[in-house]
Parts: structure tokens; sequence; C-alpha cells
């Protein structure tokens, strides 16, 4: 014999198998091919119905899932949400994009394209770069002095693209008079009716912050509006009182009795010294404070209301703040600011040191800005640039030096008011503007906001979260759950329906190989004399089975691409205007609306053989149970 | 002849059959055959002669047997007992050929590939073809080899399973009522043909017939003797009924 190895020989036993296995069917091609036309038969439908969730069913429900409206989260009513709220907002994974909005009352405008034509009453929503309802319906986005429309407000106005519209805020003046102020904007795109079926301009955020401020009668300088400026007040914790001769003790306490200021200390005259760098030969100083929060102008004209007569000295408080300064060509350096605004009575009081004198009111503009430096630091006349952190951010701004030294080696004097301004920092966002020549208070927070969902599976993650904050919003929770519950069905049915298709085929299968193995007892009982083991012959129908329903598979797989190419271009306009959007606006959008991904084929073809050997294996034990005598037995 | 050893020794081999409440048992005294034997079993239907050729062809297990050894070519003897199916399978791949009344040729292979079967399954194809090549030669059915079985005559399809049982070369060659299904010259011609190729190769033969003529060209003939005991018992015994040999004379005719 042969000096073939085991395996080697096993191999070509299982070729000899394969190759009787082919040729049986091939000699019975009829047979056969009625086989693979009835597995054909089964399959093709089936692959037709996966096609169509994976093509129709898929674009239809994308069309859902994907539509930005469906994972928008608006809140129902207004309230403050400030800066720090919506930074949290962003950093959570479930968000995509968050942005601020303003009062509803302050978003709406009048727009028209032109002149001649009438005016449309537009509500304007704010955006920013990442806006998924603008970016995901193929909208530019809109950058300063340009805005985007839906398409209803396109279609009032009567502009497309690229054209020009003007809109117009109005405020009522105190008098009763309307004020009317406008803008020009120019109209970057139009969103589809899909995005929104009201009528909506969207622009960045600033020109919504600078309609409302506008409506709050504050003025823009950006656009040039006319109004009040949001300026930023001094707030002190304390006011330092000084008087020629000592009050008496029911006038000390009056001092604390309505007027804003709880606490009364005695302090020396080297306190007032060390404190605020006054040196005085004499005096009596009192020190008024307040507990807890800070206390504004009206409670030092209280306490000056009530020392009427009494040639009092009024010094405004705010402790040492801490400050970077940088003196032009030098390093930066710390010190310490201390307000001090001395006024004619305290200069009555012949203080020993020369202090710093700011101007007539010290109130704004270059008065407020000044600074006396200890000795050396820099030239009287130079500009420095002061930065201070409090609570709410760092401000920073120019100063003008003075030719009086500070008192303290390393302190500088600064008017009072504007250490007040200082000390408002902590409870507020306070911004330099020297254009405007003051302090202004930067916004607190918004009122209102837009969220974003991730996708839509995270909408009711996301309404929890504002309902847990007592927010309560507007979501489409409940279409998305009907929605992804109808998907859901869906699945279920095709899966029943395969099931019950590849039970149909095992069965078809089950019984043609059978009845195969049947009709060639005798042939198994040949093949078991010339000497295959019931093992090797065991393989016989489970390869049959293999290649009868590979054959069934590609049958169906050519079928339904030519059916499914043929469909496609007969259906999708169709489709398309059902839907409003070309399927190819979807993110990952299906190649037809009839169509297998490619890892579906892979896994048909791996789910067929699996399925055939399952077929095969009855028709398979029976050959192996075939006696070799049987044979010998007919003749 | 006698100094080397038989092919078959059976001894005291006997197998009990039972069948729709009737029992039948076939006892073999005493079997021997030798390479190159020409062996005839002749007996009507039922007397046993296919569970003897079942018992030799490795396809039915004996009841009981005091020897039943099969040496085929190695030097060393094949016990049948206790061996399982895959070992039988084996065997009888590598060293029994089969021809059956009908040939028994697969009908979804050509000659060809019929004739090349044997030795494809041996994982021989190569030397399994020059046989196969030379075999068709000699039966004279070359002009036949592309053909399909269904499409030959009877004699053909009994020359096509000659060369197959012979094509790998086995030590015996079992031929089951080879000729029933052709006419007498052609069974002549076809059985001459097949001792003639046993002879040259060396091979034990062994043909079951009813055909008493046929049955006189072997050397050695084997018969039964059986009785019907009772309505449910029938036993028979195998036995060398060779015209000269020792143990003829003993013997009954069959009936």
């Amino acid at each position: 014999m042969t000096a073939d190895s085991p395996m080697l020989l096993s191999f070509k036993r299982k070729a000899t198998v394969f190759w009787l296995a082919v040729s049986d069917l091939k000699h019975e091609w009829i047979l056969s091919a009625c086989m693979v036309l009835s597995i054909m038969a089964v399959l093709s439908p089936l692959l037709f119905l996966f096609g169509l969730k994976h093509g129709l069913i898929t674009i239809y429900t994308r069309h859902i899932t994907e539509n930005p409206i469906n994972r928008e989260i608006r809140p129902l009513s207004s309230r403050l949400y400030e800066k720090e709220w919506f930074q949290e907002l962003r950093k959570r994974p479930d968000t995509v994009f968050v942005i601020p909005n303003t009062r509803l009352i302050a978003a709406t405008v009048r727009a028209r394209a032109k002149e001649s034509t009438g005016k449309v009453e537009l509500e304007l929503v704010p955006t920013a770069e990442g806006d998924p309802l603008l970016a995901d319906n193929g909208t530019p986005i809109p950058a300063s002095g340009e805005c985007v429309l839906t398409h209803l407000a396109a279609e009032k106005l009567a502009v497309k693209a690229g054209q020009s519209i003007t809109i117009e805020a109005n405020r009522l003046t105190a008098r009763g008079k309307s004020e009317i102020v406008t803008t020009k904007l120019q109209v970057k795109g139009v969103l589809p009716i899909r995005a929104s079926s009201r009528r909506l301009i969207f622009t960045p955020l600033p020109l919504l912050e600078s309609i409302e401020r506008f409506k709050d009668g504050m003025a823009v300088a950006k656009y040039g509006w006319p109004g009040k400026l949001p300026r930023a007040l001094p707030r002190y914790t304390g006011v330092v009182v000084i008087t020629p001769r000592q009050l008496d003790k029911i006038r000390r306490q009056h001092l604390i009795v309505v007027t804003g200021f709880t606490r009364l200390e005695e302090w020396s005259l080297r306190d007032l010294l060390e404190k605020r760098g006054v040196r005085l030969e004499k005096g009596n100083v009192l020190f008024l404070s307040t507990r807890s929060s800070l206390v504004d102008k009206s409670s030092i004209r209280n306490v000056r209301n009530r020392l009427r007569g009494k040639r009092a000295v009024l010094l405004p408080y705010v402790p040492a703040l801490e400050a970077h300064l940088q003196v032009a060509g030098k390093e930066g350096a710390k010190l310490s600011l201390y307000g001090v605004s001395p006024d004619k009575s305290l200069e009555e009081l012949n203080p020993k040191d020369e202090l710093p004198r700011w101007g007539s009111s010290g109130d704004s503009g270059s008065e407020l800005l000044q600074i006396a430096l200890p000795r050396g630091m820099a030239q009287a006349g130079e500009k420095v640039v002061v930065r201070v952190q409090g609570g709410h951010g760092i401000l920073e701004f120019p100063a003008t030096v003075v030719s009086v030294p500070s008192p303290f080696p390393s302190g500088a004097l600064i008017p009072g008011r504007l250490a007040g301004i200082l000390k408002l920092l902590d409870k507020r966002e306070v911004r330099s503007a020297p254009d405007e020549g003051a302090f202004l208070l930067s916004r607190k927070g918004y009122s209102s906001f837009r969220v974003y969902a991730k996708t839509i599976h995270e909408v009711d993650g996301l309404r929890r979260f504002f309902e847990n904050q007592s927010i309560p919003v507007r979501s489409q929770v409940q279409k998305i759950a009907s929605v992804l519950q109808l998907t859901g069905y869906l699945d279920l049915i095709y899966l029943l329906i395969a099931a019950v298709a590849i039970l149909g085929t095992i069965t078809a299968m089950m019984a043609s190989l059978y009845a195969s193995v049947e009709r060639k007892r005798r042939e198994w009982g040949v093949l078991r004399l010339i000497g295959l083991s019931g093992v090797a012959l065991f393989r016989f129908p489970i390869y049959q089975g293999g290649i009868l329903a590979l054959g069934g598979l590609l049958l169906s797989i050519g079928l339904f691409e030519i059916l499914s190419s043929i469909s496609d271009p007969l259906f999708r306009p169709y489709v398309e205007q059902l839907l409003g959007f070309p399927i190819t606006a979807l993110r990952n959008s299906p190649r037809g609306i009839c169509t297998i991904p490619a890892p579906y084929y892979a896994a048909s073809f791996a789910l067929t053989l699996v399925v055939s050997c399952v077929a095969s294996i009855i028709a398979a034990r029976r050959v192996q149970g075939v006696d070799p005598a049987e044979v010998l037995r007919d003749e | 002849m006698a100094d080397s050893l038989p092919v078959y020794r059976l001894r005291q081999v006997s197998k009990l059959r039972e069948k729709g409440g009737h029992a039948f048992e076939l006892t073999v005294n005493s079997l021997d055959i030798f390479a190159g034997d020409f062996v005839a079993v002749v007996g009507p239907s039922g007397c046993g002669k296919s569970t003897l050729l079942d018992l030799l062809a490795l396809v039915l297990t004996p009841s009981s047997a005091e020897q039943f050894s099969i040496s085929a070519g190695e030097s060393q003897s094949f016990a049948v007992a206790g061996k399982n199916d895959v070992e039988l399978a084996e065997f009888r791949k590598r060293n029994l050929g089969y021809i059956l009344q009908t040939g028994g040729l697969l009908p979804f292979l050509s000659v060809w590939e019929n004739v090349l079967l044997p030795s494809l399954i041996n994982g021989d194809g190569a030397t399994g073809k020059t046989k196969a090549l030379e075999l068709l030669g000699s039966l004279q059915i070359e002009e036949q080899r592309n053909k399909k079985p269904q499409f030959l005559s009877g004699g053909q399809r009994q020359r096509v399973a000659i060369a197959r049982a012979l094509v790998h070369s086995p030590s015996i060659v079992l031929a089951d009522e080879p000729t029933a299904a052709v006419d007498r010259d052609t069974a002549l011609e076809i059985l001459d043909q097949l001792t003639d190729l046993t002879r040259r190769q060396n091979v034990a033969l062994l043909m079951v017939t009813h055909d008493l003529e046929l049955a006189a060209k072997a050397q050695r003939i084997f018969t039964f003797q059986w009785k019907r005991t009772s309505s449910t018992f029938t036993e028979s015994r195998c036995f060398e009924c060779t015209p000269g040999s020792s143990s003829a004379k003993d013997t009954r005719a069959p009936r």
C-alpha cells in the first residue's frame, strides 16, 4: 500500500466522499435543480424582506431618530441658569449641543426683506457652531450679521439664501413712547420644513443678548442702540467713621440701627493707620460693619445723615484686595489694594502724610482708574495694568499712577469707589468697558436654553436629569418611545418570519435529502461493501445538503440583487417624495430602499451552512445506519 | 499452496439469525480457502448461501466461532472476533473485492469512475489508474469507460464490476451470482475472464451460484445440508462436496 500519512489519507477519503456527493448531484441534476429552486423559493422572499428592513424601514426610522427635532429639549418655563450650569451641562456625555437662550419676550422681532413689503413677526433663536438642527439639515451656521430662516419664515418674507433682511426690535420708554432699533442680516440658508413648522430666525447668541439688553432699556454700543448702561456699582463691607469729638453712647448705637450696618467697633488711630494708611494726630475712629452681606452707598448715606453737623469723615471700607500689578517693561508684582477716598473733612483733620486726591468725584472714567503705588515702583502719570481675581472671575483694567506715593510698603491706594466695584466681583461678573468709561455688569445668566441629546436613546435620561432639578422640559419622549417600540416590534416580526422560513427550509431540505437517501439504499450498501465506513458515508448527505443550500442561497442573492436594482430607481423618487428629503441626506444612509449590508450576506452564508447541516443530519444518520448486508439480501 | 496460510480459515463458526419469528442457524465446521483457489458455493435459496457470504464479507459477525481468521498477504492473520465497524470497513476496503448479481455499480459514476473508486477510497488513485486501464483492456470494455452504467448491457456491467473488484489488488473476490443476469454464453465467457484474472493475480475467488454447470468450473465446491427441526427453526450445515475430495462421500446431494 501507499506510504501516505493518516492525515492525508483521511483528507483523500473526505475528498472522495465529497466527489461522490457532487457526482451524485450531477447525475441527478434535474432533481438537484429542483431542490435548489425549492430552497431559493423559501430564501428569496426572506432576503427581499430583509432588504426592505435594511432599506426602506431603516430609512424611515433613521428619518425619525436622526431628525434633530426629536433630540431637542427645551425648558417649559423661564428661570435663571448661570454660566456654570451650562458648563456642567455641556460636559455631560449625553449632550451634543447646548446653547443658552434669552427670555422669549426678548426674542420676538419683526422682519422684512424690502422697504415696500409688510413686516413679519419672527422668533429669534440663538445658534452656534455644531447646532444639529442646522448642521443635520445641511444649513450653514450663521456668523455675526448673518441668519438662517426656517422654511415658513423664508416663505412669508419671500426671501432666498443670499438675500438680506432687516429685523427690528422695539421697546416702550417710561413715557410710553415706542423706540425702534434695526439691524441688517444676510440670509445664509433656509431650513427645510422638516426642521421646524414655525417662523424662526437663527442668529448667533450675542445678537439676542443685545436685543434683550435693548428691550430692558439698556444701550448696546455695538449697534449704537441708546439706553442706560448696566453699571457696576460699588459694594462695601463697612465704613470707617472719623469724628473730631467722641460721640455719645446713644448716638453711636444709633449708627447701627436700620442703617444697613450691624456691628460697631472702636478703632485706635493706630488701627486707622495700619488698616487704611491714614495717619492722624487726633480724632475718634469708629468702624461700622455688617456681618454677612455687602452694603451699597445708601447705607453710607444713612450713616452720613445720622452724623449731620458732627463734621464726621466717612471712609467706605472693603478689606485689602490682593492684586497683580503690571508696570510696562517690568516684572509683574503682587500687592494689596486699599480703597481710600479722602475728602475735604479729612483734610481738616490734618493728616500727617499726604493722601492722593483722586479728583472731584472719582466716579467714572479716568478719575476712577487711578492708583497710588509704593515709592519707586512707577513714575507718576505712567499707565499700569491691574488684575484682580474675585469669586466671579478676573477683572483687568488700566490705571494711571498718581504722584502721591502709597503709605504702605507693599500696598497701593486706589479710590474707595474702585475698591467697592472690585469687591462686587465676589458677587457678580464685572467687565471693564473703557469705551463706555465704566465697569459694566456682565450677564448673570440666561433664562432658557436649547439642548440636543446625543441620540434619541438619551433623551429620556436628559429629561429626567432636568426634572430632578425641577426644570419642566419639552421633549419628544413619547414619540421616541413609540418609534423605538415600533422598530422593536418590526424586529420581532422579522425574527419570527425568518425563524419560520428557516424552519421551512430545514423541513424541505430534510424531506428531499431523506427521500434521496431512501432511494439510494442500494448504493450505500455497495459503498459500505467497497469499504467506506459509516462515518465516511455520514458526510455524504451533509455535503449534498450544503451544496444544494449554498446553490439556493446564491441563486436567491442573484435574484435579490436583480430585483433590488430594478426596484430601487423605480421606488426611490416616490419614497423621497414621501420623506421630503433625499435618502443620501441621512447619516450612513442605506445603499437603497431594498438592500442587504455585506456583513449580513456573510452571516447568511454561515447560517445556510448551519441550516443545511441540521437538515442533513437525519438523512446522514439514515445512511450511516445502512447495513451493507442489505445489498446482498436484495440480490 | 498448502504450506502458505489459508486466506480464510473457519472452524466451528455458527450464525443464528431470526426473522419474522423464524430462526435459522448456519454452522460451518471447517472451511479453508487458499490464495488462487476458485471456490463455488452452491445451493438453492434459503439454504444459507447469503449468510455464509455475509460472514465471509465481514458484514455479519458470527454468533460463535472457534476460529475465524483471514490472512490477506500479511504474515499475521486477521481475527474477525471483536473488531469494530471501522476496522472491518478498513479491512474490506483493502482486501476484498465484490461482484454483485447485477454489478452493484454506482449509477452516478461513469464506468471509469466506478472502476477507479476502490483505489480512490484506498487513497491510491495513481496505481489504480494503471491497473484500471489494464483491467478494462483485459475485459474488452475500454470503449465504455465514459458511459454511465445505465447505458451498458448486462454483460458489460458485470465486466465493469469485475474490474472494480480487482482494481485495488485484493486478496479475495467474493462474487454473488455474478452471471445470473446474463445469458449462458455470456455467463461462461465472463466467468472465464474472471477466473483467468483471479488466477493470474493469485486471488482467492469465492462464487455463490445456484447454477451447477458454472459451479463445476470451480476447483472446490461447498454446499449445504439443512433440516427444518421445528415450525420455527431451521438448521443448516455447510460442507465441501468437491468431486473426489475426502469429505464428498458422506454428503448427500442437495435437493
